[in-house]
């Protein structure tokens, strides 16, 4: 029974430490920016979250002082305008899809309360980094223990770590939780993008993305594969946000999005290359000269941070799994033959990755349209563009890897594939807001 | 109007429901109401077999209070153990020592892991699991 109460506790702090620092009454100027939405707010508190457990894992700090200060400073917010925020809470506005929100999470959190188990990748990589955020380190520490793969990132260890450690019944899994957190947030961002529907058929809708995109066998057990997904839809919210007339040059709105480049190489190595997807996808927006200047430099620094801690401070030898020495014994051994054995076992595999998660199945369709119709619009063409780079990249790391191909396809595809597949999904969002009358009347 | 409503809540219920089957919500309440931490752990990573949770526990509990570091060598082919234990460190001079899934013990098989078993005392064995500590 204490563990029941335990993480109903803990979706409450879940939800308390996401509903600050911006919301429509704290920050009413940039809830008004985020399209009145408060759906919208949280993922922009996750990010800010993250980015300041980005910058306190590289200091030794207790795990316990940092949640203090998040906590006494939200409280502070919260006390300031408690009878605005409880109002805001319990107004019946959009009552369907709060007490949804709540039982969705519930539900996950007890399935994975009882389903205990941690994936291979999970036990043998993420938990050793866990714990050694869990007993007090810092991101350097790391580098000492020579158990997990060092270069490989940590974001998402030390958000696992600090929950388990900040939760009532310190049980390793409480900080999973919050990984099923933002999956769920990330769900409902999507479903609450689509303007032409009424609650109940968000909720319909809510209920087929996690049924197509859920994996009860291998979701969450430790993999990051669900926090790239979120955390790609929240940066794929913000750039529908800031395309979407009169936004274009919102700092703020564009501060969020930089905040969501930077965390995203953080929590697992592919996370370098969206990154720099995003990045070129800024490129293309209607910012000035100067934001996007800043922005990529920002970005670019962000990103040579870690391959310069990892390659010239601890001198590893592998900075992305595989060295630029094999890249080129494989253009030198070049056979054409065995490139397109090589393609072939991809295409093969990436649909098997489609029926793994039919959720793809829906984005897919959406670029059909676009393609088709020639449908390509401002709007869309970063969610288009970003699939092409996506494609590249897929059939690019499976080309040079120096592994086992077949292996290699057997082990990731499948979680490539799911990684992005929630950003995409915005194309078909686009379809249903532009043609959603006619299609769903 | 009271039709469209009641049809509406109807499907609201619907959906309720079929995410409650499909999250296995009543049998993961169930379980976690009548089932502790340990015993579920113990029922997805083994007692002895496979990660051995419950052995290395049962270890830790009894017979390594005072001390924190152990080396744990897997016959078979899993992920380290030592990751469900944060408070256990690898003991780099092989001084606490937990063997699991061996099920013969012989010299031979074990040198490939750079222990000799002659050295060891057998503090605790379980089925296919040992515990051993230095002479």
């Amino acid at each position: 029974m204490t563990e029941i109460f335990s993480i109903i506790a803990q979706l409450i702090m879940f939800f308390f430490i996401t509903l600050f620092p911006v919301n429509n009454i704290s920050t009413p100027f940039i809830y008004k920016s985020l399209g009145k939405s408060n759906f919208f707010c949280i993922p922009v508190n996750i990010l800010i979250l993250l980015f300041i457990f980005l910058i306190c894992s590289f200091f030794p700090i207790n795990l316990r002082n940092v949640f203090f200060f998040i906590f006494v400073t939200y409280l502070l917010i919260f006390f300031y305008n408690f009878y605005k925020i409880c109002n805001e809470i319990l107004k019946k506005e959009n009552l369907s899809l709060k007490f949804f929100f709540i039982a969705i999470n519930l539900f996950l959190f007890f399935d994975l309360a009882y389903n205990l188990e941690i994936g291979w990748d999970g036990l043998a990589i993420w938990i050793f980094k866990t714990n050694n955020f869990y007993n007090g380190y810092s991101y350097f520490n790391l580098f000492e223990q020579e158990i997990a793969p060092e270069q490989y990132p940590h974001l998402g260890s030390y958000t696992w770590a600090f929950f388990w450690k900040n939760s009532l019944i310190e049980k390793e899994y409480f900080g999973r939780l919050f990984y099923q957190y933002i999956y769920v947030v990330s769900v409902f961002v999507i479903a609450n993008s689509i303007k032409t529907f009424s609650k109940l058929k968000i909720i319909v809708t809510i209920f087929c993305l996690i049924l197509l995109s859920q994996d009860y066998d291998n979701t969450l057990q430790g993999y990051q594969d669900y926090l790239l997904f979120s955390l790609l839809i929240f940066a794929g919210k913000l750039i529908q946000t800031i395309t979407s007339r009169n936004n274009t040059n919102n700092l703020l709105l564009n501060n969020f999005f930089l905040l969501s480049v930077l965390i995203i190489p953080w929590i697992k190595n592919e996370g370098v290359f969206y990154s720099f997807f995003l990045i070129i996808l800024f490129f293309l927006s209607k910012t000035t000269y100067l934001v996007k200047f800043i922005f990529s430099c920002l970005a670019i620094l962000n990103i040579g941070l870690h391959a310069f801690i990892v390659k010239f401070i601890y001198k590893l030898d592998s900075l992305y799994q595989f060295s630029f020495n094999t890249i080129l014994l494989l253009f030198k051994n070049f056979d054409i033959s065995n490139l397109a054995i090589k393609i072939s076992y991809i295409f093969l595999y990436l649909f098997h990755g489609f029926t793994k998660y039919p959720i793809s199945i829906l984005y897919l369709l959406g670029i059909l349209y676009i393609v088709k119709y020639k449908k390509i619009t401002y709007q869309n063409k970063f969610f288009f563009i970003f699939f092409l780079m996506q494609c590249l990249f897929i059939f690019g790391i499976y080309i040079l890897s120096p592994a086992d191909l077949v292996w290699h396809l057997q082990t990731s595809i499948k979680r490539l594939i799911l990684q992005t597949s929630g950003f995409y999904l915005f194309i078909s969002i686009w379809v249903v807001n532009k043609f959603g009358k006619k299609i769903f009347p | 109007m009271i039709a469209k409503k009641n049809r509406k809540i109807n499907i609201y219920i619907f959906v309720f429901l079929i995410f409650t089957t499909n999250t296995h919500f009543f049998n993961d309440l169930y379980n976690l109401f009548y089932r502790y931490y340990d015993e579920r752990m113990i029922r997805i990573y083994g007692n002895c077999g496979g990660i051995s949770y419950g052995f290395i526990k049962k270890i830790k509990s009894n017979f390594l209070q005072f001390e924190n570091k152990v080396i744990i060598i897997n016959n078979d082919i899993f992920p380290s153990s030592l990751g469900l234990f944060p408070d256990l460190l690898v003991d780099k001079e092989k001084n606490n020592l937990i063997l699991l899934n061996f099920t013969d013990l012989n010299k031979k098989n074990l040198i490939k892991y750079s222990v000799n078993i002659d050295d060891y005392k057998l503090i605790h064995n379980e089925d296919k699991c040992y515990f051993f500590r230095k002479k």
